[in-house]
C-alpha cells in the first residue's frame, strides 16, 4: 500500500470518527444552524476526498537521501524536549537536546558542544531577557 | 488638513523621534524574524513603556515596531522556508525557492522594496480617503465578510500545487482545525475532549510554525544538500535588472491595492493580504507558471500585500476608533493614556496627530528599506552555515517561540504534532498552503455564516440579496471553474517547493 | 532586576516582597483590561519597590488566566486580574473553577451595559424603545458572545419585555458596535467605555444602562430600573490572588492596590476611558463577587447554557 492510500485510509477513519461524533452536538435554532452543521458537511467532504484518494493516490515520496535514519530519531527527541519542558531548567536541557541532535545529524563532538553550549546560552539569554519569557 | 506638508514634515525633522522609531524597528525586527514570535507579543513587551514616554515617541516605537516586524517576517521565509509572522506565508512561496536558485540577495532586497512601496501606497490612501473608505468598509456586515471568506478559500485552487485532490484535502484538514474550540455562536465546546487547552481552539502561530518551520526542517533532512554557492552570487544583485523590474511595477500596485483594501476591513488581516495578492497577481501574470517556483512577481505581490496592509488597517483604527486586531487595540491605548480618542472627530480636531502617525509609519519603513538593503548582504550569509546550525535554531526559536505565546506547554505540543504530521503529509504530496488558508479563514467564514443567518432569520438568500456578498460569491465561483475557463493556470505547483525538484508532486 | 531573578531561583525566602510580582490579565494588550492592570502595576512597582510585571492569558473567556491563578503558588508574588467573567465562567463548567478558589483584593471600576443605537435610529429614547419590542417591532440586536454579560443582558431584557430579538454574537463589543455603525443591527448591548467614543462623536446614541443609578459620565442617560425594568448587568474589574496566602501579605496589598488607584495619570486616563471608579475594598469586593456569581450561576441556567 503507498503512502498517499495510508493517509486516505486515515482521513476516512477521521471522517467517519466526526460524524459520530458531531450526532450528540445541539441543534440550531431561530434558523440559525447549530454547532453541528459545518463540522458534519466537513466530515462528509472529508470522506469523499478519502474515497477519491484511494482512487487516484498520485505520487509518494521521494527516495530519502540524506539523514534519513536521523528523522525519526529527531522526532523522538522533540517529544522527549517537550515533555521534560518545565521540569529541566530550560538553558540546560536546550543544551542537551541541541547536543543529542547534533550528534544525530553527523556533527563531530566538538562542532556539537560548541555549538550546543554557545546556542544555548544565547537562546536563554535572549528569550529571558530580551524577550521577557518565563519558563 | 493631515495632509499638509508641514505637519507631515514637523516629526521628520525630530531627531527625538527618528530615535523612538529606530528602536521600534529594532524590537520589530527582532520579534518578526523570529518564528513563533509575534508582532503581538513585541507590543506586549512595549506597552510598559508607552506609560512614561510622550504619546508622539510612543506611538514612534509602536508604528516602528508593526512596521518592520511584518517586513522581518518575509527574512526567515525567504531564507529558511519558516515565515517569521502570519503575513510572510505567502512569501515563502516565491521567496524561498528564488534563495534556492542562488537568488537570495534579490529575494530581500524585492522583500525590503515591496515594503517600502505597499506601506507608502498605503499611507497616501490613508490621507487621501481615509474617511470615505472607512464608511465603505462598513458596509461589509456578516454576510459580506462570509463571501469574503469564501472568496479567499476558492484561492485553495491556486495554492494547491500538483494535486488538486491533495490540496482539497489538507483544505478540509485546515477546517476541521478550526472548528476546534468554543463555537463562536453558541458557546458549545466542540472536539475539546475536556481539555481545557483546546477551549480556544487550536493556537494558529504553533501550527504555523510546525508545519512551515519544523516539518521544513525534517524535509530539508531529508532531501540532497543544497547546492554550496558561492556568497557573491547569493548576496550582490539585490535589485532586478531593468528587464525583470518591467512587470514588477504592476504587480507591486496591485498587491498593495488588494493589501490596503483587506487592511481595511475590520476583519482581516495582513496573512489574508498577502496570500490574495498573491493569487491575483497569479491570475493576471503573463507567466503564471513560473509562480511558486521563483517568481520576481509573486513575491512581489506578496510582500505589498502585506505590508499595505498597515496603512490600511490604521484608515480603521483612526477614522473608526474601532481596533481591527491586537496592534490597533495597543495603538488605540495609547492614544487614550494620554487623553487623545481616536474616531472622525480625530481628523476634525486633530489633523497634526494623524499626519504625526502618518510621518511616523513613513519614517519607520524608510529606516527599514534602509536596514532592509544592508541587511541583505549580511543576512544572505546566513545560508553559508553549517546546515546543522541552522536545523537547531530553527527548532529551538520555533519551540520557545510556540511556549512564549501563552506559557503554555500545550502550545509547544501543537507545535511537534503539527511539525511530525505536516512532514508525513508533506513527504505524501500533501501541499500545506490549503491548511494554513483553511485555518485563517475557515473561523471567519462559518462564524459570519451563521451570524448572517442569525440576522436574516434562516434566510439563505441575504448571501445573493446584498450586491457586495453576491459580488464575492460570484468571484469565488470564477476562480473555482477557472482552470476549467482557461488552460494556463494548471500548471504552476505550489508550495512543496522545498522538496527538490524531483518526481515528487 | 538581576538581582530579582537571581533571587527567585535560589528561593531564599526574604521578607515579602524580595522579588518580582506578576499580574495575570485575561484580556489582550492595549485593551481597558490591560490597561488598568499596567496602571495598578506601576502603582505597585513604586510601593512595593520590585518590578511588577503584566502577563497577559488570552482565552477562554477568561478561564485560561483564571485557571493560571488558581493553580499558581500562593506566595504573595502572583497577582490575578478579576473581571466579571470570574462571576459568570465558573458556572458554564468549561473548568473546574470557582470564586472560592480565590482571595479578593480590591474592587476597582464598574462599567454598566449601554443600549446603543444607531444616530439614525428611530428610537430616540429608552421608552420608545421598550414601547417598540412590546408591540412586537423586530429588532436585530448584537453584542460581544456568545455568553458575556451584555449578551446575557440581552436575553434578560427580552425576557422582561416578553420578546425574542434577533440576536448575532460577535467576537468583541468592537466588531459589534461596527456591524450597528455599518446598519446591519438596530440595537448593540456594549459596556459604557466601548461605546463612549462614538457617543461623544455623535455616531451612536445611548438609550438606557443597566446600572444602579445615573453614569456619571453621562448622568442624562436614563437607567432601565427608572423605567420599571429591574436589569442590572455592568462589568467590574479588581484583583485577586490564589486562595492561601498569608493574611498580612494580602492586607498589605490591599492597602497598596487602593493607593495605586489614586494616581492622577490612572484616573485621567478612566475619565478619558469613561470608566467609572467605584473602588471596594477586599470584605466588601468578596461580598459583591458572591452576589454577582450567584445571580449569574440562576441567569445561564434559566437561559438553558447548562442544565
Amino acid at each position: 500500500m503507498t503512502g498517499p492510500r495510508i493517509v486516505a485510509c486515515v482521513l476516512g477513519a477521521l471522517a467517519l470518527a466526526i460524524l459520530i461524533t458531531t450526532w450528540g452536538f445541539p441543534p440550531g435554532s431561530q434558523g440559525v444552524p447549530g454547532p453541528g452543521l459545518v463540522p458534519r458537511l466537513l466530515g462528509v467532504a472529508l470522506l469523499a476526498l478519502s474515497g477519491a484518494l484511494l482512487w487516484a493516490p498520485g505520487t509518494s515520496a521521494p527516495a530519502l537521501v540524506r539523514h534519513h535514519r536521523a528523522i525519526p530519531a529527531a522526532m523522538a527527541l522533540l517529544v522527549a524536549y517537550v515533555l521534560l519542558w518545565r521540569v529541566v531548567p530550560y538553558g540546560v536541557l536546550t543544551g542537551l537536546v541541541l547536543l543529542t541532535f547534533f550528534r544525530l545529524t553527523g556533527l563531530a563532538w566538538r562542532g556539537a558542544l560548541i555549538g550546543a553550549v554557545l546556542m544555548a546560552t544565547s537562546l536563554q539569554v535572549l528569550f529571558e531577557r530580551g524577550l521577557g519569557v518565563r519558563f | 488638513m493631515p495632509g499638509d506638508p508641514m505637519l507631515l514634515l514637523a516629526p521628520m525633522l525630530s531627531p527625538d523621534a527618528w530615535l523612538y522609531v529606530l528602536i521600534g524597528v529594532a524590537l520589530g525586527v527582532l520579534f518578526g524574524s523570529l518564528p513563533g514570535f509575534t508582532a503581538t507579543m513585541g507590543l506586549a513587551v512595549l506597552t510598559p513603556f508607552t506609560f512614561w514616554v510622550a504619546p508622539d515617541q510612543a506611538m514612534a516605537m509602536l508604528l516602528g515596531l508593526l512596521v518592520s516586524a511584518i517586513f522581518s517576517g518575509g527574512v526567515p521565509a525567504i531564507l529558511l522556508n519558516t515565515p517569521g509572522t502570519p503575513a510572510s506565508i505567502a512569501m515563502t512561496w516565491d521567496g524561498h525557492p528564488l534563495a534556492r536558485q542562488g537568488r537570495a540577495g534579490l529575494a530581500l532586497g524585492l522583500n525590503a522594496i515591496g515594503a517600502f512601496l505597499g506601506i507608502f501606497l498605503s499611507l497616501v490612501v490613508l490621507l487621501l480617503a481615509a474617511l470615505p473608505l472607512s464608511r465603505l468598509a462598513l458596509r461589509f456586515g456578516p454576510a459580506e465578510y462570509f463571501a469574503v471568506a469564501v472568496f479567499g478559500l476558492s484561492t485553495i485552487v491556486g495554492v494547491s500545487g500538483g494535486s488538486m485532490l491533495k490540496g482539497l484535502a489538507t483544505g478540509v484538514i485546515g477546517l476541521l482545525l478550526a472548528v476546534i474550540g468554543l463555537d463562536a455562536i453558541t458557546g458549545y465546546p466542540r472536539f475539546t475532549f475536556g481539555q481545557p487547552e483546546l477551549l480556544d481552539g487550536v493556537s494558529f502561530i504553533p501550527v504555523m510554525v510546525g508545519l512551515f518551520g519544523i516539518a521544513e526542517v525534517f524535509t530539508q533532512m531529508a532531501s540532497p544538500p543544497r547546492q554550496q554557492l558561492d556568497g557573491d552570487t547569493q548576496t550582490s544583485g539585490m535589485l532586478p535588472t531593468r528587464e525583470e523590474a518591467r512587470t514588477l511595477w504592476a504587480h507591486g500596485l496591485r498587491g498593495s491595492l488588494m493589501g490596503i483594501w483587506i487592511g481595511i476591513m475590520p476583519a482581516a488581516g495582513a496573512d489574508v493580504g498577502a496570500i490574495l495578492a498573491w493569487d491575483q497577481s497569479r491570475r493576471f501574470s503573463k507567466t503564471p507558471e513560473k509562480f511558486g517556483k521563483g517568481s520576481l512577481e509573486g513575491l512581489i505581490a506578496a510582500t505589498t500585500g502585506a505590508n499595505a496592509g498597515i496603512g490600511g488597517s490604521l484608515v480603521t483604527t483612526l477614522a473608526l476608533g474601532i481596533p481591527g486586531d491586537s496592534a490597533a487595540a495597543v495603538l488605540i491605548g495609547a492614544l487614550l493614556m494620554h487623553g487623545l480618542q481616536p474616531g472622525p472627530l480625530l481628523f476634525r480636531n486633530r489633523p497634526d496627530l494623524v499626519a504625526t502617525i502618518v510621518a511616523l509609519v513613513f519614517m519607520a519603513s524608510l529606516v527599514t528599506l534602509v536596514w532592509g538593503l544592508i541587511g541583505a548582504r549580511i543576512l544572505g550569509k546566513i545560508l553559508k552555515i553549517r546546515d546543522q546550525y541552522l536545523w537547531a535554531t530553527v527548532l529551538a526559536v520555533a519551540l520557545g517561540g510556540s511556549y512564549a505565546l501563552n506559557q503554555s506547554t500545550g502550545d509547544v505540543w501543537t507545535a511537534v504534532t503539527a511539525g511530525i504530521f505536516g512532514f508525513l503529509l508533506r513527504q505524501q504530496g500533501f501541499p500545506m498552503g490549503p491548511l494554513v488558508l483553511a485555518l485563517i479563514l475557515g473561523p471567519m467564514a462559518e462564524s459570519n455564516l451563521r451570524r448572517a443567518l442569525a440576522l436574516s432569520e434562516g434566510s439563505l438568500a441575504t448571501f445573493v440579496t446584498r450586491p457586495i456578498s453576491l459580488l464575492f460569491l460570484v468571484l469565488a465561483a470564477l476562480t473555482l471553474l477557472w482552470p476549467l475557463i482557461s488552460r494556463r493556470g494548471n500548471d504552476s505547483r505550489l508550495p512543496d517547493s522545498t522538496i527538490p525538484d524531483s518526481d515528487t508532486l | 532586576m538581576l538581582a530579582g531573578t537571581a533571587a527567585g531561583c535560589a528561593r531564599p525566602e526574604g521578607p515579602w516582597p524580595s522579588r518580582e510580582v506578576r499580574v495575570i490579565v485575561h484580556a489582550a494588550p492595549g485593551g481597558m483590561s490591560d490597561t488598568v492592570a499596567r496602571f495598578t502595576s506601576r502603582g505597585l512597582n513604586e510601593r512595593l519597590g520590585v518590578p511588577v510585571l503584566c502577563e497577559n492569558r488570552v482565552g477562554a473567556m477568561g478561564a485560561v488566566a483564571f485557571s493560571a491563578v488558581k493553580f499558581a503558588a500562593p506566595d504573595g508574588y502572583l497577582v490575578g486580574y478579576a473581571p466579571v467573567e470570574l462571576a459568570v465562567v465558573p458556572h458554564l463548567r468549561y473548568v473546574d473553577l470557582s470564586t472560592g478558589d480565590f482571595d479578593l483584593l480590591a474592587r476597582h471600576h464598574r462599567a454598566p451595559a449601554a443600549l446603543a443605537v444607531p444616530a439614525s435610529s428611530p428610537y430616540r429614547t429608552l421608552r420608545a424603545f421598550v414601547d417598540a419590542v412590546r408591540g412586537g417591532a423586530r429588532v436585530a440586536m448584537g453584542a460581544a458572545g456568545p455568553l458575556s454579560v451584555w449578551h446575557l443582558g440581552t436575553l434578560a431584557l427580552g425576557r422582561q419585555l416578553g420578546r425574542t430579538f434577533i440576536f448575532a454574537p460577535f467576537p468583541g463589543s468592537g466588531p459589534a458596535t461596527t456591524a450597528l455603525l455599518g446598519g446591519h443591527l438596530d440595537a448593540v448591548m456594549a459596556g459604557v467605555p466601548e461605546v463612549q467614543a462614538l457617543v461623544r462623536g455623535g455616531a451612536v446614541r445611548l438609550l438606557g444602562i443597566m446600572g444602579d443609578g445615573p453614569s456619571p459620565i453621562f448622568p442624562d442617560v436614563p437607567t432601565f430600573r427608572s423605567e420599571g425594568l429591574d436589569l442590572l448587568f455592568e462589568a467590574w474589574g479588581g484583583f485577586m490572588m490564589p486562595r492561601g496566602v498569608a493574611p498580612a501579605i494580602l492586607a498589605e496589598l490591599e492597602q497598596h492596590i487602593l493607593a495605586a488607584f489614586q494616581q492622577e495619570a490612572f484616573r485621567t486616563y478612566c475619565r478619558t476611558a469613561g470608566l467609572d471608579v467605584q473602588p471596594l475594598a477586599s470584605a466588601d469586593f468578596r461580598v459583591f463577587v458572591d452576589q454577582e456569581s450567584a445571580r449569574y450561576a440562576q441567569l445561564v441556567r434559566e437561559f438553558g447554557f447548562v442544565s
